[in-house]
């Protein structure tokens, strides 16, 4: 079987680098503000998106509740500054050890449910934690968290005066996160992944702890999506449950995979570089209920069209019949 | 804090009322589920479709929401039928999380939707035993809540008739137990689908229409309902329509006493820990899959 390296003609590389060049020179040449959030959008959404792909596109387990993580990150990061004044970059490693702390105990019960029961679990997992915070004074209960503005310190990780520096950090977190899933993928940990999710009694046949592989990668992937959470807390600088851990954000980390491609390395970013600008675009025309109608039916079309995602089925129709001419 | 008998009494009779409208709400869910093995993101937001029909036809002419009710059980098993027809039908075969998400996505277009057209304004019908309430032995009881329990309890017994005395009813049990062994001995499966689906989403739609006279409309009143169904379909086990009515009361009433013995917003956090500690230690439920297999 040809490997994809040798399906996909050199200029797509050529293609891939030329993309990152811009995307790392055109902001300095001048961009529109307002183009510098929607991208900023993009790579934050992209990036928890690659987070939660790497447990549901290694293992198959579609987790429900990533908001949850998203959250406990956001939170790390606010709490840090606004009520101990330390420097909420130190969240990026409080944040992912909570989030991974959480998935791995939460992670032992739930991976004993199959498909749906998990996905459930999951949910209400979150939910519960999205209510006790809402009724937990240490984190501002249901007021939630405001930031004290700073203009523009790299000490406290506040850029209001200029969101370039935002957009950098989400460009090198999105590259950070695709190499993190290059590399495991091209690991014996992902392959082992992948008998996992290919073949769950196979694997253990052959001596897989695959108890103890989900809980690896879902500590993984709990971590990526709370760094994901602290980057939106440092540009948002205002955190309440209900914005940082409901169902809408779980739906903007789940989409971005489920349209690009669950189990693909690029799909995510694909995924979010469609529904982010798109998203935005529909906000300001018709406002943001009928935007979030649009995702609903988005949803729908997904499973009703393209369940495999747009990679996967751009593979499965006009790569794979290339290798058979051949 | 003391904890007074007739108090007490009073919490536990306010869980049966509501209990008894999760009870119907989660028949429905559980139908759908045990029969179709679709989880159905969407009840919540068809319930509260249903609690808007109720209140339309209240505002616009004057119709009380337990005759309204009447109107909403045929409409919403034709929307129900209809989504199963042009949605679901495609997707029976897919994995259940593409189901899931498919009504996950259902739920996003209904709820802003009807977010657009009718703001979050928190609507709620006026009727003439609205503010009617009776005394007993120390107790208090009001008409809006004991007149829609005893219409839950109504459609409860209807459903049990229905089930076990016609023939669809039956055909939907037999899909239930045995898809494949029903399709043998000529049930029309696709045929049954559709119609498990129109009945739950329903059940649904009635239970929600029958709350408006003392539960406020919006368009985010479906989702505790929904949230306390997945509670109540697990612990009355998957499938099990029984073990659903059962189930709903018992959640209503653990809820009414949690928030009296101990604190409101415990209610619902409490309510999610039972549905963990069910779905882990307790996969089957309280009842066994007797209407499965």
């Amino acid at each position: 079987m040809l490997t994809r390296s040798e399906l996909l003609p050199k200029n797509v590389y050529l293609l891939a680098v030329g993309l990152l060049v811009a995307t790392a020179v055109v902001p300095v040449v001048g961009l529109s503000n307002l183009i510098i959030d929607v991208m900023l959008d993009l790579f934050l959404f992209a990036f928890v998106s690659l987070g939660w792909n790497l447990l549901a596109g290694f293992t198959g387990q579609i987790n429900l509740g990533p908001a949850l993580y998203f959250g406990i990150g956001a939170y790390s990061a606010g709490v840090l500054f606004q009520t101990y004044r330390i420097t909420p970059w130190a969240a990026f490693v409080v944040g992912p050890a909570i989030a991974a702390g959480l998935a791995l105990i939460t992670g032992y019960p739930t991976f004993k449910l199959k498909g749906d029961y998990y996905a459930l679990a999951t949910l209400v997992i979150s939910q519960i934690v999205l209510l006790s915070f809402l009724a937990w004074d240490y984190v501002g209960a249901a007021y939630g968290l405001s930031y004290d503005i700073i203009p523009f310190s790299w000490y406290w990780f506040q850029f209001n005066t200029n969101h370039l520096a935002y957009y950098y950090i989400g460009l090198v977190m999105v590259l950070g996160a695709l190499g993190l899933t290059w590399r495991i993928r091209n690991s014996e940990f992902g392959l082992r992944l992948m008998a996992i999710r290919d073949d769950e009694e196979g694997a253990k046949s052959i001596g897989i702890n695959t108890l103890r592989y989900k809980l690896v990668i879902s500590m993984i992937s709990a971590g990526v999506i709370a760094m994901g959470g602290i980057l939106y807390a440092q540009y948002t600088l205002y955190l309440d449950p209900n914005s940082t851990m409901s169902l809408t954000i779980t739906a903007d980390i789940a989409l971005p995979a489920l349209l690009g491609g669950v189990g693909t390395i690029l799909g995510p970013l694909l995924g979010a570089a469609i529904i982010q600008p798109l998203e935005w675009l529909l906000r300001f025309t018709i406002g943001s209920n009928l935007q979030l109608a649009i995702r609903g039916a988005i949803f729908m079309m997904i499973v009703l069209f393209i369940p495999r995602g747009i990679m996967q089925t751009v593979v499965d129709k006009y790569i794979r019949p290339k290798m058979v001419k051949k | 804090m003391a904890i007074e008998p007739t108090a007490l009494i009073q919490s536990i009779l306010a869980g049966v009322f509501v209990g008894a409208i999760y009870s119907l709400v989660s028949a429905g869910l559980t139908l759908i589920w045990g029969t179709m093995r679709i989880v159905n993101f969407a009840h919540g937001a068809l319930m509260m479709l249903g609690m808007y029909m109720a209140y339309w036809t209240w505002y616009f002419l004057g119709l009380d929401p337990l005759l309204s009710a009447l109107v909403i059980f045929p409409t919403f098993f034709a929307l129900g039928y209809a989504i199963d027809k042009f949605l679901l039908r495609r997707i029976i075969q897919a994995s259940s999380v593409a189901q899931l998400l498919i009504t996950f996505g259902l739920t996003l277009f209904i709820q802003n939707v009807v977010l657009y057209f009718w703001r979050s304004d928190i609507r709620l019908v006026t009727t003439s035993y609205s503010s009617l309430y009776w005394h007993a032995g120390g107790l208090v009881f009001d008409a809006p809540h004991v007149i829609a329990f005893f219409a839950a309890i109504l459609c409860g017994i209807g459903l049990h008739l229905f089930l076990t005395r016609s023939s669809i009813g039956l055909a939907i049990r037999a899909t239930a137990q045995d898809r494949e062994a029903a399709q043998t001995v000529g049930i029309e499966t696709k045929r049954i689908f559709g119609m498990t689906f129109g009945l739950g989403t329903a059940l649904a739609a009635v239970a929600g229409a029958i709350i408006t006279s003392y539960y406020p409309v919006n368009p985010d009143s479906g989702n505790q309902f929904l949230f306390l169904a997945f509670v109540v379909v697990v612990l009355g086990s998957l499938g099990n329509y029984l073990g659903a009515l059962v189930g709903g009361l018992i959640i209503g009433v653990v809820q009414s006493t949690t928030g009296y013995v101990y604190l409101a917003q415990a209610e619902l956090p409490l309510a999610f820990v039972v549905f963990l500690a069910i779905l882990i230690f307790m996969p089957e439920g309280l009842f066994g899959k007797r209407l499965r297999r």
